[in-house]
């Protein structure tokens, strides 16, 4: 199976008091396409900075990062930038729904202009009805529970049907009955979609959906597998 | 999805902060087309406020107080010139027609002013009146347009002038009105047309009238100003000389003295035209700080613009296009109120102060105040776009 994420011999430090802090070094580390990945680890680990380099949002210090073959550490920051509109969704703990617009608006945000309205529209109400939003397009931000928003921001992430989703602590912010079926849909339209999922998360209850759980140490700066169940 | 929409919903969203900041450039700039208006008016309206008698020739004194008393019905007279002077003008070579006037009566405010009724028919050649005919035997007056609009005058009705131009009203020892011509009485025969100038604001009768009143002896017939249309423009020059050289005679350029009081009006009107400018940047200062305000706000939103993928650009084009289109709103706004209002208050300004505004054409540097505008707003969304322009994705991480 061919390799979504593909990092070798990356570093990334940020810098304290004019001194280099170093947070990732990862000699070696592959994700195959499809896999759905949690990302467990204690704070401070650079769980959410290996987010960020594998999203472009951070550039590199040293190494590489591949993203669907396409080497995103030698990217400057403007084709990054179109890099990740293409081929990255992002689903975030604060969901980060633009208020000022509809469920709807904030998913048409990210979608190209290459369908007409029409099948646009068709192709929101049939997320929406996916994700058990059915009817609340013209709901704004506020006027929907955290749930509700959440299920907004994965439609969001997923529509353009991008191979990577990156998720950072993405229940978060939700009771642990709506963390469960929040999380349990992300994984369901991942698998039923093919796309790759890694998520970060410190709630090992929900990492245990996840096929596989790799573990961040903040000691040795490396990964480690832990497949918890046979699936993926 | 489409950038307008995205500016659009902004805007909506932060309804009462863009409805402010569009209300503060829509009064400003509805202020500054009716004082536009009010200038284009007011030099319009003097330029051509003397018609075609170059000259003016009184008593000496002040030249503006001639001119302005003489054709604007502005202050009092200068003085009196004896009805003999009419005559030498009338008889010069250069002098194509030349009238007398006397002017220092009133009906309740408005002038009435003796001059010849070939007057009208020199300065106004084939225009019609609006009602009856003009003035021809003794007692007979003929209204200017806004004289009868104001005082409700038809053809037949009569009334009693009182001295002095400015209305007043004194009362004797037993409670009478004095002063008040009540022993001579004018019958209204004719209502002039809408001239837009001073002529609008008079009652005319003839020469003659200012004399029966104040039983003036022949001997001392006096008249307060002779206006002469010269037969070319070189001879103004001649005449000017001729009178000004006379004892307590003066002979006045009318377009000098018209341009002597434009100036001074126009020192006036640049101050006014400073504090105007001071309330646009208040305005702009205003949309400044709205659009400040509203990127403290959305810095997140940005954020989030930034990490799916939306180009820096696409970013400080929305942001300097949703101040450009608060500040558009409140311009076109501010356009049409200023127009809308110069019409409502176009007929009781013309009537209290003389000032005919064109509330339906475009004033002379109206063009001026949208570049202005538009420009000074283009500056005020600058500074916050740019502000807007570093933002990264990474802020949406940052606590």
């Amino acid at each position: 199976m061919e390799d979504m994420i593909l990092v070798k011999g990356l570093e990334k430090s940020y810098k304290l008091h004019q001194r280099a802090l170093p947070i990732i070094n990862i000699p070696s580390w592959s994700v195959k396409k499809g896999e759905r990945i949690a990302l467990l680890g204690p704070s401070g680990s650079g769980k959410s900075t290996l987010l960020h380099l594998v999203g472009g949002i951070l550039a590199v210090d040293r190494g590489s990062v591949e993203i669907a073959g396409e080497l995103i550490s030698e990217m400057n920051e403007m084709q990054r930038d179109r890099f990740r509109a293409k081929k990255v969704g992002y689903v975030f703990q604060d969901f980060y729904l633009i208020p000022s617009l509809t469920a709807q608006q904030n998913v048409e945000l990210v979608m190209g202009r290459h369908l007409a309205k029409g099948e646009r529209n068709g192709l929101i109400e049939l997320w929406f009805e996916r994700v058990g939003l059915t009817g609340k397009q013209n709901q704004r931000p506020y006027q929907l529970s955290r749930g509700q928003q959440q299920r907004v921001a994965i439609i969001r992430a997923l529509i353009n049907h991008p191979p990577l989703i990156l998720a950072d602590e993405p229940t978060g912010s939700l009771d642990w009955e709506t963390a469960g079926l929040i999380m349990k849909l992300l994984l369901d339209i991942c698998e039923e979609n093919n796309t790759t999922l890694l998520t970060v998360t410190h709630d090992l209850h929900l990492a245990q959906l996840y096929p596989t759980t790799v573990q961040m140490d903040n000691i040795n700066l490396c990964i480690q597998h832990h497949a918890l169940s046979g699936k993926g | 999805m489409n950038g307008w929409k995205y500016i659009w919903n902004n805007i909506r969203y932060r309804s009462l902060l863009s409805a402010l900041t569009v209300f503060a450039v829509m009064i400003t700039v509805a202020l500054f087309v009716i004082l536009l208006m009010s200038k284009d008016s007011f030099e319009h309206g003097a330029q051509k406020g003397y018609g075609p008698f170059e000259l003016v020739i009184g008593a000496d004194g002040s030249d503006s107080q001639l001119v302005l008393n003489t054709f604007y019905r502005v202050g009092v007279p200068t003085g009196n010139v004896p009805l003999e002077l009419l005559s030498a003008i009338e008889n010069s070579e250069y002098t194509d027609v030349a009238f007398g006037m006397t002017t220092g009566d009133n009906y309740n405010g408005y002038p009435i002013v003796g001059v010849s009724p070939a007057y009208f028919a020199t300065r106004y050649e084939d225009r019609h009146l609006k009602d009856g005919h003009l003035y021809a035997a003794l007692g007979e007056v003929t209204v200017g347009y806004a004289v009868a609009k104001e005082l409700g005058i038809r053809v037949g009705d009569q009334f009693s002038g009182a001295h002095g131009l400015v209305e007043h009203v004194e009362l004797d020892h037993e409670g009478n009105e004095e002063d008040e011509h009540n022993s001579f009485h004018y019958k209204v025969v004719g209502i002039l047309p809408k001239l837009n100038n001073a002529d609008d604001r008079t009652v005319f009768t003839r020469l003659e009238n200012a004399w029966a009143i104040h039983n003036d002896e022949d001997s001392a017939k006096e008249i307060t100003s002779i206006i002469v249309k010269p037969h070319s423009l070189l001879g103004i020059h001649s005449l000017k000389q001729q009178f000004d050289a006379m004892d307590n005679v003066q002979a006045v350029y009318s377009s000098k003295a018209v341009a002597d009081v434009l100036n001074v009006v126009d020192t006036g009107s640049q101050l006014l035209m400073i504090v105007m400018s001071i309330c646009v940047l208040l305005a702009m200062a205003a949309l400044l700080l709205a659009l400040t305000a509203s990127i403290q706000e959305r810095k997140r939103d940005v954020g989030l613009l930034r990490l799916i993928g939306k180009s820096k650009v696409y970013i400080l084009s929305t942001l300097i296009a949703e101040g450009m289109a608060l500040a558009t709103i409140g311009l076109v706004a501010g356009l049409v109120l200023g127009h809308i209002a110069g019409a409502v208050i176009s007929d009781s300004l013309f009537i209290q102060a003389g000032v005919q505004l064109q509330a339906f054409q475009i004033a002379t540097y109206e063009w001026l105040l949208i570049v202005v505008t538009l420009s000074l707003a283009l500056l005020a969304s600058f500074g916050p776009a740019i502000k807007v322009y570093r933002t990264d994705a990474l802020t949406l991480f940052r606590n």
